[in-house]
């Protein structure tokens, strides 16, 4: 036998040696099997990450599919994707074993197909929750846990941001005009005085001085021009948007979360209010991004302020009408009081005022009468105040911002995050940040795995696919149901649990 | 990278030479097939609004059901119905080993919110909007949530 | 035999000339014998880097705040050379890392694993070649990545070599958090994927690429062990990738993996959170754990092989030995949580981890057992490779006593976090491991260069480097018990301590001693390397495959075709006359190998 090898010289000029494997398969399938080993070390790694943290996090926290912007559909359809994309491969490897080139390079280019679809309907879903806002983020993501005073505070931020970008740029369209007159101006005078200090045949140094100063200065004002122009070209482009957008956000920030930030700040300790506060906070994060389990909670929470508020107004009627009779009583009293001290004698004093000599009843009278009144204009200011109040929630400035979670059109309105998707305001999505690491860090690897095969596939797709390559495309085809066996445990954990 | 094997490679693809007999179009048709309405199964599962109403057989139901496909995979697909006994060896600790990982990831962090601190709860996730009907029965809830808004209080 | 036709084939290759052949030939050489060697030089050099971190470490705890020579004024001058308490926790940081990532691992898995493991089988290469190379040079983007984190504030990554979460998971939080430990992290996932891609190679190889005769129970225990260590790093160290990668997203893209809900720092929000810190112990343990064991077990392998050789008697008790090897890399996995005994892990999780870690006791006294039943009878040559690795058995005991204590719950939770841990890290590691890799550098030197090292020198290096040693480490655990605590730049701080402080400046003197005595390995390593005497192809009348090779080896390792007939162990056989055997020595009476028959799945 050593003989008999010796003999034989492979191209690297040593003698080929004869071995003796333990396994029926070549060393390509064995280190295949065995890295897809490792790689099921490394996704179990993060399948369960995924699963403890999933499952340990606070009870009924767990966002659901539609809470973030996952559809189902597009999950099944990618499942769908991917098992035909194996079924081509394995079709594949048969048609190369028995020696058909053309058909098996069919089924693997149709295998390459179905992996960029895979990665197109990714790219779709990944769009669609970043243009939401649900991804993590440095140094908070826009996702928070619960609506409590970071999460208002967190808008208000936000709204503040927004606001004083705009007022400032508006600001600074208004005054570009000037600022160019300023630099034509100077720009002006200072040619001409450089055209004038270039005239004299005789300079002091300190002219000289100058002159260089101007030379110096000439470019630069030149540049500021320029860059003014462009600025205010782009101001001029952004103000159209800015004229909607701009009361749109100031009377979210004046008024409805103002609201619910001073409800929020209410001092009183006593349940009723924490609760209050409490529920100002939950109607805020509802409004922003409604999520379906909050929306009976708010219905709620918006049927009894509404309760509050008619009995509010109930009472303050009362107390009107209280007074209203406390004034009548006290007019009739005052009436009878000034009937009971009329002159003896018809005519002799009438011209005299009775004001100017009251006696102590009368005016004890007039005081209760001023009293009553200042009492009703204060009930009616506190009548006129909480209807303000609840104008300024639920409608101010034509925006409607409220809506109750049970009014028929729950099912278009997606919160004023959608309504107005330059808002970008935060979310209250509970478990959110942990969602949307999870998700992220899942889908993420597996489709870095879609791209190293789509790698692969294309360094393979020029090859012909006889007979000879069978081995290099099952090789390929095993990875690529590994990728497939992942995706297959991914879609029920996360579209669907 | 392979191209030393050569070699070696043809002597030993000789134990499955034979490997053309399996599979066969048909029975991959069938194997695809089985794999597309058992994803629709999961899906329906999913989507069930009776199966999801008691969520943990839903889960069971798709844990399952992603099980038998990752089983027609492996065995049809990735031929381990046709291959020696080394397909347990290369399969089966790793899948054990995985296993084990979750199962002792559990007590710590699967039920880690059993003893979370106050501290920590006061910023954890809460389930869902307080809900409630009246001021009286929620004060008694909001009882449970003292500490919470004591905290801000200090 | 054609050793001839070899040798003048490779003097054909290496004469063909120029730059590209000097490169193609030992910089991006595909041969396992070259890379193999550019494993052993870097992780050399590396050993160097972080000895003189270690001494930077003990020079701190031995007159704290007096300054650091060399490094003190380099990077400290505004302070007088006075270390900052962040630059120390970078100094251990980095030296556990170098220690570690660079050397202990890389030394035993790349440069023994790679050069010895086809020659012992009868391979003339890796199945591999390529991916074998890339492994070597997937390490060269962690060395810079880690390298590059000495120059950047805070001068060093300062999380410690285990990185705990949330302080190492959020940007602005421990002092060597910014980009250092960014860093770090990309340099130990660039470690993660070179040992992953070395780990399947070298089962490819070891299952698919032994002679013929050479079965699995007639392997050495070096390929034995190679084998367990690969299967260990092939599936511990996917769980580290993809844990570190979480924490990389933890610090970088702001996910919360492992960030509590509402972590402060600074006075602000750190992170939108939602993790749980302890989901990294366990999954670093989970990894780091095992590594513990592919610290070791190629290290037992080596040690058996040379002892048996140097007792000129068969290794008592092989199979028990390669199943202990099996036992202590199964257990090895069910064992991480010991590392958390305090981290308020779930108590039911600390029994079960506490009972299992006390079970590894048992496969590694049968292998201390079956190491001193080969010595015990045997005619001992007491050559340089045989004294380290008598230290190595030795000084493997005491580290293996001490961890026991570890184990037990109760107890650890007095050790924990003191130098009585570092005692026995070091035992196991240094005393243990590095003097396991100092005898089996002499013992195949001259297999590597073809040319001996030289004895005296080697004698004389061995007794410094272990006197010092015990000097260096013993001390710790009586520190340890007195509750010393490591990872604190100035314990004496607290009055407690204070009166350790000259047991810690003996310590440092033999640190300083112990470093010391590597110059004399390090001047014999050059010198024998161009001037050593040269040697045959069997200077030790060793049986193994790879002392039938020419030294050193030529491309392709043989010059014949080996047929392997018997273990690697049949030293003093009444069947020859010579005290041994080698494997590749057909039987007098001319039976032809049963390999074939007699082989089993391993």
């Amino acid at each position: 036998m050593a003989q008999h090898d010796s003999g034989h010289h492979d191209d690297h000029g040593h003698i080929q040696l004869e071995y003796q494997p333990s396994l029926p398969i070549n060393n390509g399938k064995v280190i295949l099997w065995l890295f897809l080993s490792t790689e099921i070390m490394f996704f179990s790694g993060l399948i369960g990450t995924y699963i403890v943290l999933r499952f340990g996090s606070p009870a009924g926290t767990w966002p659901g599919p539609h809470d973030v912007h996952v559809v189902e559909k597009l999950g099944a359809l990618n499942t769908f994707v991917l098992i035909c994309s194996s079924l081509s491969i394995v079709l594949s490897l048969e048609a190369a074993r028995s020696n058909k080139a053309s058909l098996a390079k069919i089924w693997f280019g149709l295998t390459f197909f179905l992996a960029f679809v895979f990665l197109f309907i990714k790219g779709i879903e990944y769009n669609s929750k970043f243009d939401h806002g649900i991804y993590p983020q440095k140094p908070h993501s826009q996702i928070y846990e619960k609506a409590d005073i970071y999460y208002v505070s967190a808008v208000r931020t936000r709204l503040n941001e927004l606001v004083t970008k705009w007022q400032t740029e508006d600001t600074e369209l208004a005054t570009a005009p000037n600022t160019a007159k300023q630099l034509e101006d100077e720009q002006q005078s200072a040619t001409a005085r450089r055209d004038a200090l270039n005239g004299m045949s005789n300079r002091s140094e300190q002219e000289n001085d100058e002159l260089r100063q101007l030379t110096k200065r000439l470019p630069e004002i030149k540049a500021a021009l320029g860059d003014l122009a462009s600025k205010t070209k782009g101001l001029e482009a952004g103000s159209a948007d800015r004229k909607v957008r701009l009361p749109i956000a100031e009377s979210i920030l004046n008024d409805f979360a103002r609201w619910a930030e001073l409800t929020a700040a209410t001092a009183s300790d006593d349940l009723v209010t924490r609760h209050k506060r409490q529920a100002a906070m939950e109607i805020l994060a509802y409004q922003v991004y409604p999520l379906h389990r909050d929306a009976h909670a708010v219905s709620e929470y918006l049927r009894a302020e509404e309760a509050d508020r008619n009995q509010e107004a109930a009472k303050l009627a009362a107390e009107r009408a209280e007074l209203h009779g406390n004034a009548t009583a006290a007019t009739l009293e005052a009436l009878k009081a000034l009937d009971l001290t009329p002159a003896p004698e018809p005519g002799a004093d009438a011209a005299a005022p009775p004001s100017t000599n009251l006696s102590p009843e009368e005016s004890a009278v007039l005081e209760r009468l001023a009293a009553i009144d200042k009492r009703l204009a204060q009930t009616r200011h506190r009548e006129e105040a909480l209807d303000e109040h609840f104008a300024v929630r639920y409608d101010s400035n034509e925006h409607t911002f409220m809506h109750t979670g049970h009014d028929g059109h729950e099912s278009e309105w997606h919160g004023l995050n959608d309504d107005y998707h330059w808002l970008k305001l935060p979310m209250k999505i509970p478990s959110g940040n942990m969602w949307a690491s999870t998700y992220f860090l899942l889908t993420g690897f597996h489709a870095l795995h879609v791209v190293v095969g789509l790698i692969v596939f294309a360094c393979i797709i020029p090859l012909k696919l006889d007979a000879t390559r069978a081995n290099m495309i099952e090789n390929t085809g095993l990875y690529w149901h590994f990728v497939d066996l992942v995706w297959i445990f991914l879609f029920p954990l996360l579209y669907l649990f | 990278m392979s191209h030393d094997n050569v070699g070696h490679a043809d002597h030993a693809d000789s134990g499955h030479g034979h490997d053309q007999s399996h599979g066969g179009l048909g029975k991959y048709l069938i194997v695809g097939g089985l794999l597309a309405v058992l994803t629709a199964i999961s899906f329906a599962a999913g989507s069930s609004k009776t199966i999801m109403s008691t969520p943990q057989l839903g889960w069971t139901i798709m844990i399952a059901v992603s099980c038998a496909k990752a089983m027609l995979v492996m065995l049809f697909f990735m031929h381990l119905i046709w291959e020696a006994n080394w397909k347990y060896v290369l399969t089966v600790p790793a899948s054990i080993m995985s296993l084990f990982l979750m199962l002792m990831l559990v007590p710590d962090v699967g039920l880690r919110t059993r003893n979370y601190s106050e501290e920590r709860l006061l910023r954890a996730a809460t389930p869902a909007a307080a809900d409630s009907n009246s001021p009286s029965e929620e004060a008694e809830m909001k009882e449970g949530d003292t500490p919470t808004d004591g905290h801000k209080q200090h | 035999m054609s050793s001839t036709i070899v040798d003048a084939h490779a003097g054909e290759h290496a004469h063909r000339g120029g730059v590209g052949a000097f490169i193609s030939k030992y910089v991006f050489s595909r041969d396992h014998k070259i890379i193999g060697l550019q494993f052993l030089f870097s992780t050399l050099l590396w050993f160097l880097v972080g000895g003189l971190l270690a001494l930077g470490i003990r020079i701190q705890l031995a007159w704290p705040w007096e300054g650091m020579p060399v490094i003190g004024p380099m990077l400290f001058a505004g302070e007088g050379g006075q270390i900052s308490p962040e630059f120390y926790t970078t100094l251990f940081t980095m030296h556990a890392t170098v220690m570690i990532f660079f050397v202990i691992i890389p030394i035993l898995a790349g440069a023994f694993g790679n050069y010895l493991i086809p020659l012992m089988i009868g391979a003339d290469d890796m199945a591999f070649p390529t991916l074998n190379m890339l492994s070597y040079w997937f390490m060269w983007p962690a060395f810079a990545l880690i390298g590059m984190s000495f120059f950047f504030p805070p001068y060093g990554a300062g999380g410690g070599w285990t990185s705990y979460p949330p302080l190492s998971a959020v940007w602005e939080a421990a002092p060597g958090s910014h980009w250092p430990q960014t860093l770090w992290l990309l340099g130990v996932t660039c470690v993660g994927i070179s040992s992953m891609l070395g780990s399947v190679n070298y089962m490819t190889t070891i299952i698919q690429m032994r002679a013929p005769g050479m079965t699995m129970f007639r392997l050495p225990m070096t390929i034995w062990a190679m084998f367990i260590t690969a299967i260990l790093q092939a599936f511990a160290l996917p769980v580290l990738t993809a844990a570190g990668f979480m924490q990389l997203l933890d610090r970088v893209a702001g996910t919360g993996f492992f960030v509590p809900e509402g972590l402060v720092v600074n006075n602000s929000i750190a992170a939108s959170g939602g993790g749980q810190p302890l989901l990294w112990q366990h999954l670093f343990w989970f990894y780091s754990h095992p590594a513990v064991y592919i610290m070791i077990l190629p290290a037992m392998g080596m040690v058996s092989d040379i002892i048996s050789c140097f007792s000129r008697k068969p290794l008592f008790g092989y199979k028990p030995m390669v199943f202990s090897i099996s036992g202590i890399a199964g257990l090895g996995f069910i064992v991480w949580g010991h590392h958390m005994f305090v981290s308020g892990m779930n108590p039911i999780l600390g029994m079960t981890f506490m009972v299992a870690t006390m079970m590894i006791a048992l496969p590694s006294a049968v292998k201390v057992f079956n190491w001193l039943g080969t010595i015990w009878g045997g005619r001992l040559y007491f050559t340089t490779p045989m004294l380290f690795s008598l230290s190595f058995v030795s000084m493997f005991i005491i580290g293996g006593l001490s961890g026991i204590f570890m184990a037990a719950t109760p107890v650890d939770i007095f050790i924990h976090d003191t130098y009585f841990i570092v005692a026995h890290f070091h035992y196991v590691l240094f005393t243990g491991t590095a003097m396991a890799v100092f005898g089996a550098i002499y013992f195949w030197f001259p297999k590597m260069f073809g040319r001996m090292m030289n004895e005296q020198l080697g004698k004389l290096h061995f007794f410094l480097t272990f006197v010092f040693m015990n000097g260096t480490f013993y001390l710790m655990h009586i520190l340890g018990a007195r509750g010393f605590p490591r990872r604190l730049a100035d314990p004496y701080d607290y009055e407690t301590f204070s009166n350790l402080q000259p047991m810690n400046q003996f310590i440092t003197i033999c640190a300083i001693g112990m470093v010391a005595s590597q110059i004399i390995f390090a001047g014999n390593f050059i010198y024998s390397m161009f001037w050593g005497p040269t040697v045959g192809r069997n200077p030790w009348r060793a049986n193994g495959l790879e002392w039938t090779a020419p030294s050193p080896p030529g491309h392709g390792n043989f010059d014949f075709q080996p047929i392997v007939y018997r273990g690697p162990y049949e030293y003093g056989s009444p069947e020859v006359d010579t005290d041994y055997y080698p494997q590749t020595q057909p039987p007098p009476d001319g039976i032809e190998p049963t390999g074939k028959s007699e082989h089993t799945d391993h």
